[in-house]
């Protein structure tokens, strides 16, 4: 086992991200009833064939059912399908040409992560509501899927964030200002320190993946990307549930990091470090053991 | 030697195919106002404004007055989203004749329907929603 486990640490980058790629493929199962079969079937045949994730007709075929999924529903498909189906064609493009495959994976994986992250950061500077924290006030009392994280850090309770999303549906539903005036927000300190401690968080961990990934290469930045990625990964993937993101993020990642095996272990640890975030609800298991 | 810097621009399409979509993404937000989150434009957890603070209102009309507030129906929901996400003229208009379709099954008729998006802007410490209209177009039923 161990020795199966060095030898694969040991592989070419683009079998490794390949197969995580195929693998993120499998667990998240994108697309809607027309695509998501092929998608499924393309992807697991990849995996079963022996040198199936070299065959550029399977890299194709899953080019163009990630691209058909985005373009059909467009523009309600998430980030992430698009990057994915760019993803996809990178793989193509990188299975087409043997010799440089490794170099066409690692300059086009880096430098797509480090734009996403430069998008998202800028994205977040250029917003009328996110810096002065309203956009995670809302965030954190409107969507259920944060609500345990909420109740831990926040010093709220849910019938307070019942009553903050009660409220905002009146405001919503008479759709006036002036209903009521009454405050949405419930007074706690602590709630206002996570709100401000996630806004700051996000937008500083974001900008920095994205600096080290566009940095020039053997600068000092640089060398940290792979650091600046994990530390990202490990916390905003505790918290949030879009697992696919992160998925793709480090399928991508194992792409571009040196044939360094430290490195390689921390990846694939990590790919299934998300697993863990996604199946076990550790916040949801904290707030019943402590109520 | 131009089919080597092809093939090497080649090996860079997704980059250059991310930078074509991201431009695409900044003019339907300049253009349509199309949620930040949404588009390839990476704007995702950036802003408050996306499909649940977007507000589709529909009128019935009679002589620019008015008359009813029409219920969006379920079936309808997909197109209801697509239109809060991308309020443009023509997913407007989408709607208006998906309306259309059901006030005639539903044997309602009206001269005209008035469709309008509306987007919120809470209040940074007591998160008080206010609205702004994003866009709106009247509508004539065909008799």
């Amino acid at each position: 086992m161990i020795k199966a486990i060095h030898d694969y640490l040991h592989k070419d980058a683009f079998e490794i991200s390949a197969h995580f790629t195929l693998l993120a493929l499998l667990f998240n199962q994108v697309g809607n009833s027309f695509s998501r079969p092929f998608i499924l079937f393309i992807s697991a045949l990849a995996l079963l064939l022996a040198n199936g994730f070299k065959q550029r007709l399977i890299w194709f075929m899953l080019s163009f059912f990630t691209s058909f999924r985005v373009l059909y529903v467009w523009p309600m498909a998430d980030n992430h399908a698009y990057l994915l189906a760019l993803w996809c064609l990178t793989l193509f493009i990188a299975s087409c040409n043997p010799a440089k495959a490794r170099m066409i994976i690692g300059d086009n994986g880096r430098i797509l992560i480090g734009l996403v992250f430069l998008l998202a950061s800028v994205q977040k500077m250029l917003s009328v509501d996110y810096l002065d924290g309203t956009f995670f006030q809302y965030l954190f009392l409107t969507d259920n899927r944060f609500e345990d994280f909420t109740v831990l850090f926040g010093n709220v309770s849910f019938q307070q964030i019942y009553q903050a999303q009660d409220l905002l549906s009146q405001y919503q539903y008479q759709f006036s200002s002036f209903s009521t005036n009454k405050n949405i927000v419930p007074s706690s300190l602590e709630f206002n320190l996570l709100v401000t401690i996630s806004t700051w968080w996000n937008l500083i961990d974001q900008l920095a993946v994205a600096c080290c990934f566009l940095a020039p290469v053997g600068s000092y930045l640089h060398r940290k990307r792979d650091f600046s990625l994990m530390l990202f990964c490990i916390t905003t993937y505790a918290v949030a549930p879009v697992a696919g993101f992160g998925w793709l993020l480090v399928s991508m990642a194992l792409a571009q990091c040196e044939s360094n095996t430290k490195i390689r272990i921390a990846y694939m640890s990590l790919f299934f470090i998300i697993l863990f975030y996604y199946e076990v609800h550790i916040w949801r298991i904290l707030v019943d053991f402590i109520h | 030697m131009a089919f080597d810097k092809l093939k090497g621009l080649f090996s860079y399409l997704p980059i250059i195919i991310f930078l074509i979509i991201v431009i695409h993404h900044c003019y339907w937000v300049i253009q349509a106002n199309l949620s930040p989150w949404l588009g390839g434009g990476y704007g995702m957890f950036s802003t408050t404004d996306y499909g649940p603070s977007r507000y589709i209102k529909v009128y019935a009309l009679e002589d620019n007055i008015i008359k009813e507030q029409i219920e969006i129906p379920e079936s309808l929901s997909n197109v209801a989203r697509s239109l809060r996400s991308l309020p443009s003229i023509n997913n407007l208009q989408e709607l208006a004749l998906e309306i259309e379709n059901y006030l005639r099954l539903s044997q309602h008729s009206f001269p005209h329907l008035r469709v309008e998006v509306w987007g919120s802007r809470y209040h940074e410490k007591t998160l008080i929603p206010s609205f702004h209209l994003l866009n709106k177009l009247d509508h004539k039923l065909v008799e």
